[in-house]
């Protein structure tokens, strides 16, 4: 097991360093250069030749980058970014815990509500009830998150004057930016919920625990539901990977302080340094949740457990 | 020949039979249909001119007998503008689908059927383009190419093979042990002349399926994209777009917010409720 890990964690590196060459290659190859956004359309070029020469931008971009590579390795610095001045590693830490904070709570939102839905929808497959969850979900699954946030602010927020609708001062700033996300991936994950406890419910064990007299209960949420939530656990584990950097439109239309936010700057900028560690910060979460959600998977299912430690 | 003509014709309406059985999927058909008509007739049902001409006097009136959705900030008619954006964003939502489907299934077809190193090396391309997440490397590309509708297709195939090509690569897992395929080589097909003919008609179901959802959330990827102002440029009318628009008169004028975004969850739902009805249509197993 310890050595999967370690495998796991060695092929990150390539990984990431390909990540990294993708992102400051785009963003070297984008027209517009730090300074002249920097200074504005009045600056003289002298100005602007003079401070992408402090930056360095003047360089080649291959020497740029194999720069950067060093100062990363050797230095553990991610860079300073054009714009602020400061070391990108300190702006990112503040967001970090925002964006990674927002994913959970909008996941653990979804989980909470989808999984529950789905059990029950598969178990009362064909009813009414069945029925109104799968359109509910269907519909739900279809609304465009940056839609349905506009709309939360706009009835919880404007109408009602119940929650906020911007910022990360308190727990009850996230609460809307954490349900427009939780909503959509509720739906997603019932109907995941849905299919996979439907196949369970009709396995031989199943009927076993029925035969032996367990409670229906005990059935259905002992039997089944711990072997139907293998499938949902991956769903759950590949949504936080991309939440984190992909609720970048809910982090925007809720003005939260996130990783999203920060790329979009970046990007519209040209700080190559935010961007590309920024990116790499995201990259490496993405691929840290993925190798944490096959160990969960291992530590749950007793035959994945075995493949490992043969 | 005769013989399998007719076969692959039953096939056809037997599938079509079953998909006509699943009212939820002949509602997506329909609302597909109407749709499909609208950016078709655009022009005959709202002249173009409505949608783009500026008229300052009658500028955020709320929906009414003239104008049905209202007007935006600049006196234009949202129904206008809703049903000249829908060929472009129907334009975009199938081409995304279906260029990402041609690119990423060439390169999971080709590393499932020669596997060992080849394989290896284009699922680590996949993994790179994988943890780089989908939104941002469209982002990223789009800040390359510089903002328009074209550059914004790009940059989602970029973001969207991965997908496609993961889908086709474990759909022909199953087929390459397969006998017909040992029969082919032994026959002396070339590898293309095999992947071509005898594995992309075996896995046409699942690829159908997942090109018909690819097209849903193309829809609402290129609305998100449009919303950050990074895809269709004004003044052309575009969903997304108009969302964003709408962001700033959101406590004066919520008419603009409600209208485009209803056009959008229509249109990634009746979509998806399609892909839905076909899957079940194409391989009745896993339905229940």
């Amino acid at each position: 097991m310890y050595r999967y890990i370690f495998k796991r964690l060695l092929i990150m590196i390539p990984v990431l360093l390909c990540v990294s060459f993708i992102v400051f290659g785009l963003m070297a190859l984008a027209p517009g250069d730090p300074a002249s956004i920097i200074l504005g359309g009045t600056a003289e070029q002298e100005q602007i030749d003079k401070l992408n020469h402090e930056f360095g931008y003047d360089r080649p971009f291959l020497i740029r980058y194999g720069d950067f590579l060093q100062n990363l390795i050797f230095n553990l610095d991610f860079g300073t970014s054009y714009r602020t001045r400061q070391p990108v590693i300190e702006e990112i830490a503040k967001r970090t815990p925002v964006s990674i904070t927002l994913a959970l709570c909008g996941i653990t939102c979804a989980a909470l509500v989808g999984i529950p839905i789905g059990v029950l929808s598969a178990v009362k497959q064909y009813s009414l009830l069945d029925t109104i969850l799968t359109v509910s979900a269907l519909f739900l699954g279809a609304i465009p998150p940056f839609w349905l946030g506009m709309l939360l602010i706009y009835f919880c927020s404007y109408k009602a004057g119940w929650l906020p609708s911007f910022g990360i001062d308190s727990w009850i700033n996230y609460i809307l930016p954490a349900a427009s996300i939780g909503i959509i991936y509720a739906a997603q994950q019932m109907r995941y919920t849905r299919s996979s406890m439907l196949e369970t419910i009709r396995q031989d064990y199943v009927r076993t625990a029925r035969a032996k007299g367990a409670a229906e209960r005990t059935v259905i949420w002992r039997h089944a539901l711990k072997n139907a939530l293998l499938p949902t656990i991956t769903v759950i584990g590949s949504n936080f990977g991309a939440l984190i950097g992909g609720a970048i439109i809910v982090e925007s239309l809720f003005s939260i302080p996130g990783l999203g936010t920060l790329t979009i700057t970046g990007i519209n900028n040209r700080d190559v340094p935010q961007v590309v560690a920024a990116t790499l910060v995201l990259a490496i979460i993405y691929c840290l949740v993925l190798l944490l959600v096959d160990i969960l998977y291992a530590a749950i299912d007793p035959r994945v457990k075995a493949k490992f430690t043969k | 020949m005769d013989n399998r003509k007719k076969r692959t014709g039953s096939k056809f309406k037997e599938t079509w039979r079953r998909y006509c059985k699943s009212p939820a999927a002949m509602i997506g058909l329909i609302i597909f249909i109407i749709m499909f008509l609208v950016a078709i007739f655009a022009n005959q049902i709202v002249p173009y001119s409505d949608a783009v001409t500026q008229n300052a006097k009658e500028r955020l009136m709320q929906p009414s007998l003239n104008n049905w959705f209202g007007t935006d900030a600049f006196g234009r008619s949202i129904f206008a503008r809703i049903v000249h954006a829908t060929p472009t964003s129907l334009f975009i939502g199938i081409s995304v689908a279906v260029i990402s489907l041609v690119i990423g299934g060439m390169i999971g077809i080709s590393s499932a059927y020669f596997g060992g190193r080849y394989d290896d090396l284009m699922m680590r391309f996949i993994d790179v383009l994988s943890s780089i997440p989908g939104t941002l490397l469209s982002m990223v590309v789009v800040a390359v190419l510089g903002a328009n509708m074209r550059n914004m297709i790009i940059a989602m195939v970029i973001a969207r093979i991965r997908v496609s090509a993961r889908v086709s690569r474990s759909a022909v897992f199953g087929t390459t042990s397969q006998e017909y395929i040992e029969a082919a080589k032994c026959g002396g097909s070339s590898d293309i002349r095999i992947m071509i003919k005898h594995i992309v008609p075996n896995i046409m179901g699942i690829l159908l399926v997942d090109t018909t959802m690819s097209v849903s959330t193309s829809i609402l990827q290129a609305a998100s994209l449009s919303f950050l102002g990074l895809g269709v440029q004004p003044p052309t009318p575009e969903w997304g777009s108009m969302l964003n628009d709408a962001r700033i008169y959101m406590r004066t004028a919520p008419h603009m917010m409600f209208f485009p975004g209803f056009a959008i969850l229509l249109a990634s739902l009746s979509i998806s409720l399609v892909g839905d009805g076909l899957r079940d249509a194409l391989d009745p197993r896993l339905k229940s």
